[in-house]
């Protein structure tokens, strides 16, 4: 039998293992040591008396090595082992390698990952300013060759990827995942999990049709971390997901980069307690460049500064602000906004304009395009 | 053997007129109550009894027999009581047969003979005609209020035979009995500090009878502000007072001195408040009392916590804050009670009570998605205007300027009512959108701005019927005729959108 048929065949078997019921990384990892045989655990546990694995035994009893793997492939998805080609080296080197990693996307893109690479990440439950942050990093670091990896999450890691797809060019975007690799989540994102798989990599290690059960996030987390030379926290609440990844990162001697947010701001909490911890803040994306330049050789140089106002999509050419509220109001209501998301109240008290004034000034600057009113809420767009 | 009284009893807030009719005959001594009596009535014949006896009367040893006609309407409560007791005595002979004919009874009996009043004065009062009233001393002023017959009034049996009798005249009117516990003046606007917008809202609301909902973290004052609308609504003129009374008299509620109720009433019941207490039906088989919902007609009714009301109960209230009136449907009755409230709800942004700014919020995604969910649907499209709420600023509390008294911002209130009903109008909620374009037509930089909200989909076509809506009251407010850039802007910055549609474009 040829090389490549025993390889499919330990790609098969090590597929089937994942996919058990109840099976984690931790204890796929245990049975998966980098040197093993998978068809060879397959086979010693269908055999094996022992009690301790009759349980996986039963399981694995009723499974068929070669379904499991034309039932991946079906699905549009590629599966690789630590050492395969099809496996980021530097997550093989990891000591907490996934032993089985799902992929969709084109996997000759695999390499790119041995690239720069800087994970973006943030809570889902962001502000606008936070999004359009997220988004700007994104889409400078991949025009420069960075590869972005995120994890597809609502909020700040879906923003990092809308910014690495509006790049014209540059690296792959990378994301990772914690449900099975054709189970979107959340669900509005789906078109953009589609663009991402499109112009880069979705990474998973959990089988396809594994739910994004709550205990998959932490453990896709670290998987982040490994794969990133450094870690950038946009938003972040005191506590949550985003700062599982950077204890990871921090485990594996990863830098990682905060941007500063308003004081008082919930959703900065995590990433302003960072700062105060030491570590560096992103104040522009060169920022990131000079932190990767601190590891590594080979990083790009940031192309000519891009001001913030050319990467707002449909920024419309200003209309001239129509009536008497023209000019002072307006911008007094955008002083007194700032980058804090604030409601009529705050804007009235801030600007110390009467009320009928202030919500002209909004009610045009929001027709502009200039803010954004969610439930009563104002932002800059 | 046989007399006729004349008494009455109400259903729902409705007043009926009741004959009661005893036979005492030979035979065995019993006692039969006839006429879709509720168990109060049934159980009137120990209270009757007993109230004779103690007034040292006599209890006939002989077959008494009680209908109370017409015998398809069905009765309840102790009201009953007097116009029985009264009957017995006529059917006996203890009283003269011809004293009782031009007068009707309505009270309950205790058992020492005490005349004690009864809910639903007013109305019970209003069903009688062309006889003289005879009350409960504690009665007495409700049922003046109808003012169409002489209101007779004592404290127990033994007055009222002693003048049926002749041996003594009818006691005089009692003074001050009433409940005098119900403060006579809403709580005044100028005791809010801060809160600009908050006032600005409360003015809107009140001059179009716009329903308002309030978010905001716990203690940001959203109760407080609620309770002050009232305040800011016109008295109720003559009908509507009548209204208003004759509902709380028949909800048993207590009325102010003097008995009627001319300052719009504010109901706030608990999210734990049962469908029937909110709506009405309850106080037994046949009484349909009427709900918190119909005792806040032509007032306030605030719901705080909305999104802490169960789903069926907030279902229930759509129908009639739609359609100003509840109609009820029992196996022996229905009836419709009177419901034209202003909606006022407070609820907070989510269950962490973080302050609803974006990313202020610690709730999981799950337990936010329920809480949006229960809060949107058919009863949020009721909804003209939308208050964000957070705490005012410490400087604002202590050193604030003091804001406008409540009877400066009614008189702008009033005169912006006068003005939208001069157009026909009873009040600019109501407006269908077919009338918008005639009453509330508006400037072309107006219809420029509106333009543009649509068209980057940060309006839907309802809403922008909403909007116009609170422009015209706006307008009103500011004496203009036509609807401005300005007017609009307002209505922008306090609009309501439903909660999910607008998250899940954020």
């Amino acid at each position: 039998m040829s090389a490549h048929r025993e390889h499919t065949d330990d790609l098969a078997a090590a597929a089937t293992l994942a996919a058990l019921a109840g099976m984690g990384p931790s204890t796929l990892r245990a049975m998966l040591p980098d040197d093993a045989d998978a068809t060879e655990v397959v086979r010693s546990l269908r055999g094996a008396p022992a009690e301790r694995v009759a349980g996986w035994r039963r399981r694995i009893e009723s499974q068929d090595p070669d379904a499991e793997l034309r039932r991946v492939r079906a699905a549009g998805i590629e599966i690789a082992c630590p050492g395969d080609a099809g496996y980021p080296r530097r997550l093989a080197d990891d000591h907490e390698a996934p032993a089985v990693l799902y992929v969709r996307g084109d996997t000759g893109r695999i390499p790119a990952i041995e690239h720069p690479t800087a994970a973006i990440i943030g809570t889902r439950r962001c502000t606008r300013a936070g999004r359009s942050t997220a988004r700007q990093l994104g889409e400078a670091l991949t025009e420069v060759g960075v590869v972005v990896v995120s994890g597809l999450a609502w909020g700040i890691d879906g923003a990092a990827h809308e910014g690495a797809l509006r790049a014209r060019c540059g690296a792959p975007p990378v994301a990772v995942v914690g449900s099975g690799l054709d189970v979107v989540y959340p669900k509005r994102h789906e078109q953009l999990w589609a663009r991402v798989a499109g112009r880069g990599l979705i990474l998973s290690e959990a089988p396809p049709g594994a739910q994004p059960d709550a205990w998959r996030f932490p453990a896709r987390n670290r998987i982040i971390a490994a794969l990133s030379d450094v870690v950038i926290v946009v938003e972040s609440h005191g506590r949550g997901g985003s700062m599982i990844t950077v204890d990871e990162a921090q485990r594996r001697g990863r830098e990682v980069l905060a941007v500063p947010g308003p004081l008082g701001s919930p959703a900065s909490q995590g990433a302003n307690e960072l700062l105060r911890d030491g570590c560096h803040p992103v104040l522009e994306p060169a920022d990131i460049i000079a932190a990767l330049n601190r590891i590594r050789t080979d990083v790009p140089a940031l192309g000519p500064v891009r001001t913030p106002s050319d990467d707002e999509p449909a920024a419309p050419a200003a209309p001239v602000l129509p009536g008497p509220v023209a000019g002072g109001s307006a911008g007094a209501v955008l002083e007194a906004l700032g980058h804090t998301p604030s409601n009529l109240e705050q804007l009235v008290v801030r600007s110390g304009r009467p009320l009928a004034e202030v919500s002209w000034a909004l009610a045009t600057l929001e027709s502009m395009g200039r803010i954004v009113c969610t439930d009563g809420w104002y932002e800059m767009s | 053997m046989l007399a006729i009284v004349s008494s009455a009893t109400v259903i729902g807030v409705d007043g009926c007129p009741v004959s009661v009719e005893v036979h005492v005959a030979g035979g065995l001594p019993a006692y039969t109550v006839v006429g879709l009596p509720d168990a109060a009535c049934r159980e009137s014949r120990d209270r009757v009894r007993a109230a004779l006896l103690s007034t040292e009367l006599e209890w006939p040893q002989q077959r008494v027999t009680v209908n109370l006609a017409p015998t398809s309407v069905p009765k309840s409560g102790a009201g009953l009581d007097l116009a029985t007791a009264i009957a017995i005595l006529a059917a006996t002979g203890q009283v003269p047969a011809h004293s009782v004919a031009d007068h009707a009874f309505v009270g309950e009996l205790g058992l020492d003979g005490t005349v004690r009043p009864v809910p639903g004065m007013v109305s019970a009062a209003a069903s009688v005609t062309d006889r003289n009233l005879v009350v409960a001393a504690a009665n007495a002023a409700e049922a003046e209020l109808v003012g169409r017959h002489r209101v007779r009034s004592a404290r127990d049996l033994r007055q009222i035979v002693e003048a049926l009798r002749g041996e003594a005249s009818w006691p005089p009117p009692p003074e001050g009995v009433v409940d005098t516990s119900i403060t006579p003046t809403p709580p005044d606007l100028a005791d809010v500090r801060g809160h600009l917008t908050g006032r600005r809202a409360l003015e809107i609301a009140a001059a179009g009878g716009h329903n308002l909902l309030m978010s905001g973290p716990p203690g940001s004052g959203k109760t407080m502000l609620a309770t002050r609308l009232p305040g800011l609504l016109p008295p109720l003129e003559s009908d509507a007072a009548l209204e208003v009374t004759r509902i709380h008299s028949a909800g048993g509620l207590p009325l102010p001195p003097g008995g009627l109720i001319t300052i719009p009433p504010f109901r706030a019941p608990h999210h734990s408040a049962s469908v029937v207490s909110l709506v009405g039906g309850g106080g037994g088989r046949g009484a349909l009392r009427p709900g918190e919902v119909s005792a806040a007609c032509h007032g306030v009714l605030f719901l705080d916590e909305l999104g802490e009301f169960p789903p069926v109960v907030l279902d229930q209230l759509r129908q009639p804050i739609e359609e100003g009136r509840i109609r009820l449907h029992r196996a022996r009755a229905s009836i419709e009670l009177p419901a034209r409230v202003l909606l006022v709800a407070a609820t907070n942004p989510c269950p962490c009570g973080a302050s609803g700014a974006p990313g202020s919020c610690r709730c999981t995604d799950a337990a936010r998605a329920r809480y949006v969910r229960r809060l949107s649907g058919p009863l949020m499209d009721r909804f003209d205007l939308r208050l964000t709420i957070v705490r005012p600023e410490t400087s604002e509390l202590l050193g604030g300027s003091v804001g406008e008294r409540s009877a400066v911002v009614a008189q702008r209130v009033a005169a912006a009512r006068e003005r939208s009903r001069s157009r026909g109008v009873a009040s600019n909620a109501t407006l269908a959108s077919s009338q918008l374009d005639e009453v509330a037509s508006l400037s072309d930089d107006a219809v420029g701005l509106l333009r543009r909200h649509l068209d980057q989909g940060r309006l839907s076509a309802r809403g922008f019927d909403r909007i116009r809506r609170v422009a015209r009251t706006v307008a009103d407010l500011a004496g203009c005729d036509s609807v401005d850039t300005a007017h609009v802007s307002e209505a922008l910055a306090l609009r309501s959108d439903d909660l999910r549609t607008a998250r899940s474009v954020a």
